[in-house]
This record gives C-alpha cells, structure tokens and sequence, in this order.
C-alpha cells in the first residue's frame, strides 16, 4: 500500500525513463575511449574519495590510465573553460559541465558504467555552450568551488598520478604470470620462449619470491636446451641473484579478481599482486594466457583486490 | 533501511515510499536553515516553517529538480551508500533553494524594466521590442557577438550588495538600472525585448548568484547544532525594508506589550559587547562570516563561534515575549545597532 501523493505519482509518470546504473556496478572490463561521461570511484572501498562523474579526454593503453576532466551538475558555477553538455547531445539523462580546467589521470580499473558518450570537438566549439563570465576575484565562489572539485579529483587520482609520475619504470615492465609458467613447464609448452625478445633480452621482470624457487623444481627436462636457457638463466635465476631475496617472506593472501580467473587461489599469481599491493603500485602488466580468463575474450583489464588495497591488471597474451 | 532497498526502489519505482519519506525529512533538515520568508514560495506563519511550506518546498524540489531535471539520477549514478545519498541529496536542495531566489530576482528585474521601457527614451518598435527613440536600428535578431558586447558592457555597471534575508535584492539602484538598458539599447543594432535582457541579466546573475544569493546561510554548517534559523532573520528582513513595505501585515501591540518589548531589546543591547554589536550589524548587513571576520580582526572560526553565542542570547532574551512582537524588538535592535555604528 503506497501513500504516494497524486501529485507525486503524476510526476513520475511524466518524468520516465531508464534508470542510471550504480557507480559500483559490474562493467564489462574493456579500454575506456575519449568521449565517454563514465562514473568513477576510489580504487579501494575505505578510501575517503567519493564517486564523481567524468569525461575521458585521452587514453593511456601503456600504463592503464585515462586522462579525464572532471564533471559537474552546478551548471550555475561555470566558469569559460568548462563546456556545457546538454543530456540531448551525450545520451546521459541530464545536463552536465565538463569542467576543462580539472583534470587529472585515473585507473581503468576505477572507471564505472558510462552514462553518455559525445565529442569534443562537438560542444567545445559551439559557443551557446560556453557563456560562462570570466572568472576574476578570488572572492567569487565559483573560485572556491574549483578549489574544492579539484581536491575531490586529486583525492580519486592520487595513487594513479603518484604511479605514473614516481615509479614509471616500475609500473610499465611487466610481470609474468607463475601459473603460466608452471604450466607450460607441465606441458613442454614452448610458448614459454615468447618471454624472449627478438634480441634475447627478457620481456618481463624476473619472476621473484618463493614462486622462482618452486618453479625451478618444476622445471622439466624435457624442455629443449634453449628454453631451459629461457626458463632457468633468465626468468627463474636472475631473481636468485637479484637483491631481494627469493625465499624472502611474501604475502600469499587471497586475492579477489574481477572479473575472475579460472583457477583463482593459486597462491603464486597472489604473492604478485600482494607485493604490488604493498608497495601501493596500484598497476601491473602480466604475461599470462588466454586459458586463465573465464571469459570468451581476454578482459583489457581486471581489478585484484588484496587486503592491501586493489590492483589493475592489464593482461598481455604469452 | 539499507542502501540496496533504496536503490532496488529507485530501480522499481524512481522514489517510492521510502525514498519520498527520505527526502521529506531531508528537507526538513536542511531548509529550517534557511529564513522561509526568502526561500519559502508560500507565506511563512510567524517567521517560521511550517508543515505546509515544507510539503510545497518538497514537491517543488521533486517535481523540479530530482524529476524533471533528472537530479535524481545523477544522484544515483553516484551514491553508493546511504550517507552518499543525504549528502547529493541536500546539495541538490540547496541548488533548488538558490534557484528559488534567483527567480525571483531576475523577474523582478524585469518588472522595473518593463516600467522603464514604456516611457521615455525608448519607444516601442513591434510587438515586444523597443529602441531608443530615434536611433536608426536594423529590424532583425541581435547576432551573439552583439548580445555578449552588451553583456560585457552590462557587467560594468555597478550592482549594490544584497541583503542576505531580502527575498529578491533590487540589484540595481534605479540610475543604475537605467544605464544598463541605456547600455544594452546602444550596443545592439536592433531592437531589444525582454528575452534579450532575460538573458543578460541570467548571464550576469550566474556571476553573482553563488556568492550573493546564499551568503549568510551557506555559513552556518547544517550539521552543527545550535544555529537553527529563527525569527530573527526575518524580522530583519522587514527591518531593511522600509522602502519596499512589509511582507506580511503586522499587529500593534498595546502600550503596555510596547514597553516590554522595548525593556527586553534594552537588555538584550545592554548584554552584546560593541564587538559582538559590530558583528551582529556586519552579519545583518549581508556580509559571509570570511569578510565579518577580516572587519573586526578576528579568524573566520572565531566570527562562527561568537554567531552561535550572540543568535543564542537573542533567543534567550526574546523568547519571554509573545511570538508577535519579536518582529518589533528586532526591528528595535537593528535600529539601535545602527545608531551605534
């Protein structure tokens, strides 16, 4: 039994349409593209951040990041950076303000449900829809306002812009995955040699921990001299003379995929991510196979949720 | 109730019960901040809310803002808990708020320029256009770049302070008022109607609207206790306008009722510092607590606790005297404020 006003019930009939989807809901896991308005959130739950919505102006496929301009409902607080985005032109049910002046890198992985999608180049030239004033006094408070969106966005980008600006190197060498090395040493699989560059340097970084140690006494015989040459002198040794300590203790804490991964609970693959995870490098690539994504297609990336916070993975195929 | 039950109603119903009691007691909590007499859109009784004025404060937030500009979606496509949704939800009522006023503003504007365009120095042209009489014009639309020279030349002319408890600020002083229509008739080379100037004045009250249509409510921070709005701030806003005659008929209360009141206003003056007077006045004036506080050389902090103390000892000092003549003693305190300053 509803007790509805007649007024209400006449308002919302009037007002129908498709109901927006929730920041945190499930998404398939493909490359954000420039022009979309998706919702974003913290990469961990406990974060302080709230979810916003945003623009993506550009793509970074290297790292797993997109440069995005924050938006806003205040359509009053526009200043002439920001571009007005009628819901007509974006396909999202109202109107929005990309604010061009706020911008900042975030995770795939922090990307939610696309609400609209529109081009640049559409509205930002059309000047109906960049009427603001000129923005001159601090006391005005749309300069209080931009102070405070852009604290907002800082706060979701942190970990994205600390990554990208502080550990480059670290970020963009990509791991190989354990499992698929323990499997293709099971199965004589001579896939394993494609951890090889064409100049016989390593694609990846030596695999370190206890994960080396129980690999090298998987290692077949049977594998040809080169690959052995592959698999022991490169991928396994290098990480027993590196300077952290193969058999140093590593969290093998379980780690959530998302989506998931056939096999997930294979302790090698979660010291990787934890290590990630503790040193708050909050991306990594993995050399992996196609046999260990439950889906059809191989996501473009995927959430590791560890006790230390969440991971992005961007999968490259072995 | 969870989160999950609000977002499986919005999914099922948009706002259904439990989101419609949500919002009811949202804007309880929110607009008893704010005095009714500037944000209310049907009278208030007493200086106060009441039931009435939060219902209709209610359906116009909804039927407005959440519904038919989709508010309540883009709430949704961002809250993820239900703390999520009180904080959207009371940020988007405090856009509907400031709406409410700016409306206002903007058509009363256009009242007193309508009066100004049916007299001298304009004539009318063709229906709903005027020119200045005499000037050769084109009879066409203005093109864009004319309607933002005018607004560039508009923005020139200086606007007076609001008052932050006068519903709807006449903005423009009346000399004022004319050389912005002077302004804009010379600039363009057609004539001008009141769409033009509709569009100036929305142009320029984006500006103004944030920092001079909310400024003393904005400062008291709902969560806190204590600073609930009351009649005081109304009864000001009669106070400061004289010219414009009162909003609601007022009672004359007996010689003997006079004398109380003028004794508990006594007091009440008695009891303020000259610091906490000055700030009382800087605070009726309009001025946000930031700028109070750079007059009387204290930190924005300290100007918000000392409001909290000074609107405390109003209450204590009024409440003893009938609800009806707290209007009187405040128009008494505000008069005695300025005598002093």
């Amino acid at each position: 039994m509803t007790h509805l006003p007649d007024w209400l019930i006449a308002a919302r009939e009037a007002s129908e349409g498709h109901r927006v989807s929730a920041p945190n809901a499930e998404i398939e896991p493909t490359c954000p593209r420039p022009g979309e308005m998706r919702t974003v959130g913290p990469m961990d739950d406990d974060s302080s951040g709230h979810a916003r919505l945003v623009y993506v102006l550009e793509v970074d496929g290297e790292y797993g990041f997109a440069t995005v301009a924050l938006t806003t409902n205040e359509l009053d607080l526009a200043i002439p950076d920001d571009v007005l985005v009628p819901g007509d032109k974006s396909g999202a049910p109202f109107d929005v303000l990309i604010e061009l002046g706020i911008v900042a890198p975030l995770w795939w992985a922090q990307l939610g449900p696309v609400l609209g999608e529109v081009a640049l180049e559409e509205v930002q030239d059309d000047p109906g829809l960049r009427t603001a004033m000129a923005l001159r006094r601090q006391d005005d408070i749309r300069w209080s306002f931009k102070e405070s969106e852009l604290h907002e966005l800082q706060v979701l980008a942190a970990d994205c812009a600390r990554t990208v600006i502080d550990e480059p190197e670290v970020a963009i060498v990509p791991e190989v995955d354990p499992e698929a090395v323990a499997s293709c040493l099971a199965n004589s699989d001579a896939r394993i040699a494609r951890l090889l560059a064409s100049d016989g340097s390593l694609r990846c970084a030596p695999i370190r921990g206890s994960a080396a140690l129980e690999l090298v006494q998987l290692t077949s015989r049977s594998l040809g001299p080169d690959l052995l040459e592959v698999v022991l002198g490169r991928v396994l040794n290098e990480s027993l003379t590196s300077e952290a300590p193969a058999t140093s203790p590593r969290s093998r804490s379980a780690v959530a995929w998302a989506p998931p991964r056939v096999g997930s609970g294979a302790e090698r693959i979660d010291e990787l991510v934890n290590a990630r995870a503790e040193r708050r490098i909050r991306t990594m690539r993995l050399i992996t196979g196609a046999e260990f994504w439950a889906s059809e297609r191989r996501p473009d990336y995927c959430a590791a949720r560890t006790e230390h916070g969440a991971v992005q993975v961007l999968p490259e195929e072995l | 109730m969870t989160f999950a039950e609000l977002r499986r109603e919005y999914e099922k119903d948009r706002i259904g019960d439990d989101i419609f009691a949500r919002i009811q007691e949202l804007v309880r909590q929110v607009a008893r901040k704010y005095p009714p007499a500037v944000y209310s859109e049907i009278a208030a009784v007493g200086g106060d809310w009441t039931d009435e004025a939060f219902d209709a404060l209610a359906q116009s937030f909804i039927t407005d803002s959440l519904l038919a500009d989709r508010q309540l979606d883009y709430t949704m496509s961002q809250a993820t808990t239900l703390e999520d949704f009180d904080r959207l939800t009371r940020f988007q009522l405090r856009r509907h708020l400031r709406d409410i006023r700016r409306r206002s503003v903007i058509d009363n504007l256009l009242d007193r320029v309508r009066e100004r365009l049916a007299a001298a120095p304009y004539e009318q042209y063709a229906g709903d256009r005027w020119i200045l009489a005499g000037r050769s014009i084109q009879d066409r639309e203005p093109h864009r770049d004319e309607l933002e020279k005018a607004l560039r030349r508009a923005s020139l002319v200086p606007r007076e302070a609001s008052q932050a408890i006068e519903r709807a600020p006449r903005v423009y002083a009346p000399a004022d008022l004319d050389a912005l229509m002077r302004g804009v008739a010379e600039t363009l080379d057609c004539p001008l109607s009141l769409d033009h100037l509709r569009w100036i004045f929305e142009q320029l009250l984006t500006e103004l609207a944030p920092s001079e249509l909310l400024p003393i409510h904005e400062d008291m921070a709902e969560e806190e206790e204590g600073v609930e709005y009351a009649s005081w701030a109304e009864t000001s806003l009669r106070a400061e306008r004289h010219a414009g005659g009162p909003l609601i008929a007022e009672p004359e209360p007996s010689p003997e009722e006079a004398a109380l009141v003028s004794e508990a206003v006594t007091t009440l003056r008695a009891s303020l510092s000259p610091e906490e007077a000055e700030i009382l006045r800087l605070k009726l004036a309009g001025l946000p607590d930031g700028k109070v506080a750079d007059a009387v050389n204290r930190s924005r902090a300290t100007i918000v606790a000392r409001n909290k103390e000074i609107f405390a000892r109003i209450h204590e000092h009024l409440e003893s005297l009938d609800e009806r003549w707290h209007r009187r003693a405040f128009d008494e305190l505000v008069r005695s404020l300025g005598d002093a300053s």
